[in-house]
């Protein structure tokens, strides 16, 4: 697993290079071809040993995560910040945040309690702001750009049986994909392994990398969002702790191509692997835009469950990232059944 | 013709579950073509080979609105989502098919007040479906999570208006099926494109035209009413006024070219056709226009009341004039 | 011509998304003498090349359709109903003259009616009128519009202030006049790039335009011209100004390389600029451009606009000089061989 390495570092979409440059350090002497292309994708390919190969397989798996942008440095030495894909503005009161390339701390104050007039003003970016311990424009120009990129500052932990972090969304699937690369499986055909940009402010990086590579499938491996929690009723959660990885039916705009997923199910099912089902159609995957890219590729969506995605402090299960990967290892195994 | 609306409408298949439909389309085609294939996301393309070197692309999308499973409860009860454009108003009272599997709607309500309150701001979350079941084991063997179902309605003839679920687009594929059947050498190469989950958001049609690489593209499809007792006032379609030939919708404006090229024929040929502006919505037309290096596109739409609610209704002559439109559109010289 | 005549005449210019003829046909005329080629595609979109040695290609663009309105449905004699062809505030609609375009070649007049407000109800006075409530007003012509016909707002473009223009569609008719100026200054320098302009359209509406005239010129770098807000007072807004220069974007949709590019040749060359920070999406034909076929290397380049989509939008001529200015150095600085 190399989501204790993945989840540190900063990555913002558009701002990716540092998780690119880690993968490709760490896998370039395990596969057959790797490469970058124009907007910053990574495609990493694993040959068959096997002559006659019966088509291409891709994974995909994002490297971006959400953060913040820096958009304004104001005359009293703070920062304006936006988010960039959606983070809550309700969970940024109080948290330590890492700017730009020199990895400036900034922290987020909030009027103390005992000033505030109304107790239950909402956190909105427009009465935030960044203090990164300068009191004038010009001092704190001198540690910052506007366009800066910024993330929460928080460590990595790992406990017995849980993991705790940021950016699991979707460093969990890029590391499922480092995994996958490592085991030096016997591979029935091409696997093709995209580590794309710009998932979090609209599906951006896939279509591109899909373009490139020209799959016969596509399987995307996601983070995904697990409800199960106090506030929640059971038949509301999208997806839950502790029964392996989710499988995606339909999300928006996308219903996952019929014999993609019968074959998920069935190999999950015939081979004894935990899995559920991912029981909320709202929100969408790079499947969407793989799926709609050149003459249409059928594409997949498996996904690792965790709690409070797109916060700082994401809770995984571990046991549920390694029956994730226990799935994939199969599906490739009884790959030949969806290429033919 | 009126058979095949009936046999196509009564067909259960909600975005991403078109093989039965495809299958139907098939057999009520009857060989009327030159070729057909499945592309890799389902699309069904049927084409027929002209003597010019154009080629037109038709569309209609083959896939209707309906619902999926998402939680089977511990008493058998299921919770369910829209696929594509569902009212939860229009559920209420409604029967759900699930693969021939009947569900009825219920909304939750622990007091009279919050009955009333469901009722007002009606959603999904709310709503739940009973399949007669007792228990989660006995409901998760009749439906699974993961299952698609669709508005169980009939077809019905009332003369020159029919009524059905699904019309929308069943009736863009018969104007599609009559059209293969009618022409029995086009001038153009026409290539028909029963197209997958338009709904979510034109997937099929994003795709289809890939291979073909069309010369123009025309999607038929239904459009909104403004004919009924204080109907959408900025809207200036009536059923039994012939085609609708679209200006333009929340998607996509329809080439100027092409609209009045179709607008001289009906002229010409004395068919009726109205113009339509709809403030909402969009058909496969919005896809076809930005692939590739582009492709003319436009829409022929079917003036339709009740859009998807499991009776909605469209005037059969318009349905006649629409394939008549079409197939003198098909043999005639184009230069797009 | 000069750059303000050039923009005054094409900004008076009718070509509300799918309606562009008129404007691409006018642009066309006048671009013709500074290029190698000019040529209208099938989407409608002008495409100008100016050739340089051939290496590589450069694609600046622009789109050339505005806001506007369509007529929905007829009423009466009297009067019509509209809907809005691409974001146009309701607001600001009552009392407005409009130009009717019908696709006859005829072109008809309208006044954008309302209720008035001393027969409104209170509590309706402090409402804004939506377009179901609003009505057009064309008793004035003897022959009248019909369904489909398109209209824009009847104002002039004015310049006033110092060197401020004042009109419609300066988004992005101002950007359609930077690549005319460009295009002029291209015919006494030499420059290895080819260079083309895609005036493309349909971007109001849904960006078809850039998407597919990038799929058919495919360049090897495309600088994106727009325009962008200016003087915004949301606290976490970028400071951008009206007549500090061309303010350029960088954020996930533009190419990091092509930035700085920018930004060093306007340093090196005493060019104003100004930074406008994008996270997420632009907003502008850029985020489709970039995800053409393999992907394209985008930049963008946006003049800072007042009161965009409305009548009375403001440009500093500054700004647009500046602008020219900046894609004439890195045109000469560019040599994108091997």
């Amino acid at each position: 697993m190399f989501l204790n390495e993945l989840s540190p570092i900063s990555g913002v979409s558009g701002d990716e290079k540092r998780v690119r440059e880690f993968i490709k350090k760490t896998i370039k002497d395990k596969v057959d071809e790797l490469y970058e292309d124009k907007i910053g994708n990574l495609i990493a390919l694993k040959k068959s040993k096997f002559s006659s190969t019966k088509g291409k397989f891709a994974f995909f798996a994002h490297m971006d995560e959400v953060g913040f942008m820096v958009t304004k440095i104001n005359e009293d030495g703070k920062l304006s910040i936006q988010p960039i894909g959606g983070v809550d503005p309700r969970l940024l009161p109080g948290k330590r945040l890492r700017i730009g390339d020199k990895n400036i701390l900034g922290v987020i104050g909030f009027k103390a309690i005992h000033l505030q007039e109304n107790k239950t003003d909402v956190p909105k970016y427009q009465n935030l702001s960044v203090d990164i311990g300068m009191g004038k424009k010009s001092e704190a120009e001198k540690l910052v750009n506007v366009g800066d990129y910024a993330v929460f500052d928080v460590p990595f932990e790992e406990y017995d049986s849980h993991l705790i972090g940021k950016a699991f969304d979707d460093r969990g699937g890029c590391s499922l994909m480092m995994d996958l690369i490592f085991e030096n499986l016997a591979l029935p055909f091409d696997v093709y392994f995209a580590f794309v940009v710009q998932e979090e402010v609209g599906l951006r990086g896939s279509g591109i990398a899909a373009e490139e590579i020209k799959p016969d499938v596509a399987i995307v491996l996601e983070t995904t969002t697990a409800g199960d929690n106090p506030e929640l009723e059971e038949y509301r959660w999208a997806t839950h702790i502790g029964d392996g990885p989710a499988i995606t039916f339909m999300h928006r705009g996308y219903v996952v191509n019929k014999k993609v997923y019968d074959w998920i199910i069935n190999t999950a099912e015939r081979k004894n692997v935990k899995y559920q089902y991912k029981r909320r159609t709202a929100g969408g995957t790079d499947a969407l835009s793989i799926a709609k890219r050149l003459s249409g590729i059928p594409a997949g969506v498996i996904s690792i469950p965790c709690r409070y995605i797109h916060g700082p402090s994401s809770v995984m299960f571990k046991d549920d990232y390694h029956i994730t990967l226990k799935l994939l290892k199969v599906l490739l195994e009884e790959g030949e059944v969806i290429l033919s | 013709m009126k058979d095949i609306i009936k046999i196509l409408t009564e067909i259960s298949a909600p975005s991403g579950r078109e093989d039965s439909i495809a299958e139907k389309i098939l057999e009520v085609l009857d060989g009327n073509f030159d070729g057909y294939r499945r592309d890799k996301l389902g699309n069904l393309i049927v084409w027929k080979e002209g003597k010019s070197e154009k080629k037109i692309l038709f569309d209609a999308h083959m896939d209707e609105i309906g619902v999926v499973v998402t939680n089977v409860d511990e008493n058998g009860f299921l919770r369910i989502e829209a696929v594509g454009g569902v009212n939860p108003y229009t559920l209420v009272g409604s029967r759900i098919n699930f693969s021939g599997i009947t569900g009825v709607v219920g909304i939750e309500g622990e007091s009279l007040k919050s009955a009333k309150e469901n009722l007002k701001n009606l959603g999904f979350d709310v709503l739940f479906v009973d399949v007669g079941a007792k228990n989660k084991e006995e409901a998760t063997n009749k439906v699974k999570i993961g299952s698609f179902g669709t508005y169980d309605a009939k077809f019905q003839d009332l003369g020159d208006r029919l009524v059905s679920k699904a019309m929308d687009d069943r009736i863009g594929c018969a104007v599609m099926i009559q059209l293969l059947k009618e022409m029995k050498e086009p001038l153009n190469s026409i290539y028909c494109v029963f197209a997958v989950q338009e709904e979510l958001g034109l997937v099929g049609a994003t795709v289809a035209g890939y291979d073909i690489e069309p010369d123009v593209a025309i999607a038929i499809d239904v459009t909104a009413h403004g004919d009924t007792p204080k109907a959408m006032k900025r809207i200036p379609m009536k059923l039994g006024n012939g085609p609708a030939l679209k200006i333009m919708d929340g998607y996509s404006i329809s080439d100027r070219k092409i609209l009045e090229f179709l607008e001289n024929l009906a002229e010409k040929e004395g068919i009726p056709y109205q113009l339509e502006i709809l403030p909402f919505g969009g058909t496969d037309a919005g896809a076809y226009q930005r692939l590739k290096a582009g492709v003319p596109s436009a829409t022929v739409s079917i003036v339709t009341r009740y859009v998807h609610s499991p009776n909605e209704m469209v005037d059969y002559k318009d349905v006649l004039n629409t394939v008549e439109l079409l197939k003198i559109f098909a043999n005639s010289e184009i230069s797009f | 011509m000069k750059l303000e005549e050039f923009l005054k005449l094409v900004a008076n210019e009718f070509g509300p998304g799918g309606y562009e003829q008129r404007v691409v046909e006018l642009i066309k005329k006048n671009i013709s003498k500074y290029s190698d080629s000019v040529k209208i595609d099938k989407s409608g979109n002008l495409i100008a090349i100016k050739r340089g040695n051939g290496k590589g290609k450069l694609l600046l663009e622009a789109h050339v359709d505005e806001i506007g309105l369509v007529v929905s449905k007829i009423v009466s004699q009297d009067y019509i109903r509209i809907h809005m062809v691409g974001g146009v505030d309701f607001k600001i609609l009552p009392g407005q003259r409009l130009r009717i375009f019908g696709r006859d070649g005829k072109i008809y007049r309208g006044v954008v009616g309302m209720l008035a407000p001393h027969l409104q109800k209170s509590t309706e006075r402090n409402k804004a009128i939506e377009y179901d409530e609003l009505f057009v007003d064309v008793s004035m012509n003897v022959e009248k519009p019909k369904i489909g016909d398109m209209a824009v707002f009847d104002v002039p473009t004015s310049e006033f202030g110092d060197g401020l223009i004042t009109g419609k569609a300066l988004d992005n008719r101002s950007s359609c006049a930077v690549i005319f100026e460009v295009f002029k200054s291209l015919s006494k320098i030499k420059h290895e790039v080819d260079v083309y302009a895609l005036f493309s359209v349909k971007e109001e509406t849904s960006g078809i335009g850039a998407t597919t005239g990038g799929y058919a010129i495919e360049p090897d770098v495309a600088i994106i011209l727009d325009v962008t807000h200016a003087d915004v007072k949301d606290p976490t807004a970028p400071d951008i100004k009206l007549g500090y220069g061309p303010a350029l974007g960088f954020g996930p949709t533009v190419d990091k390389e092509i930035f700085s590019d920018l930004k060093k040749i306007a340093l090196d060359n005493n060019i104003a600029y100004q930074l406008e920070p994008l996270p997420g999406r632009s907003g502008t034909d850029a985020d489709n451009l970039q995800l053409v076929k393999k992907g394209i290397k985008t930049g963008l380049v946006s003049i800072p606009l007042k009161y965009m989509h409305t009548p009375v939008e403001i440009v500093s001529l500054k700004d647009l000089k500046e602008t020219v200015r900046l894609l004439t150095s890195y045109i000469i600085s560019l040599n994108l061989e091997g």
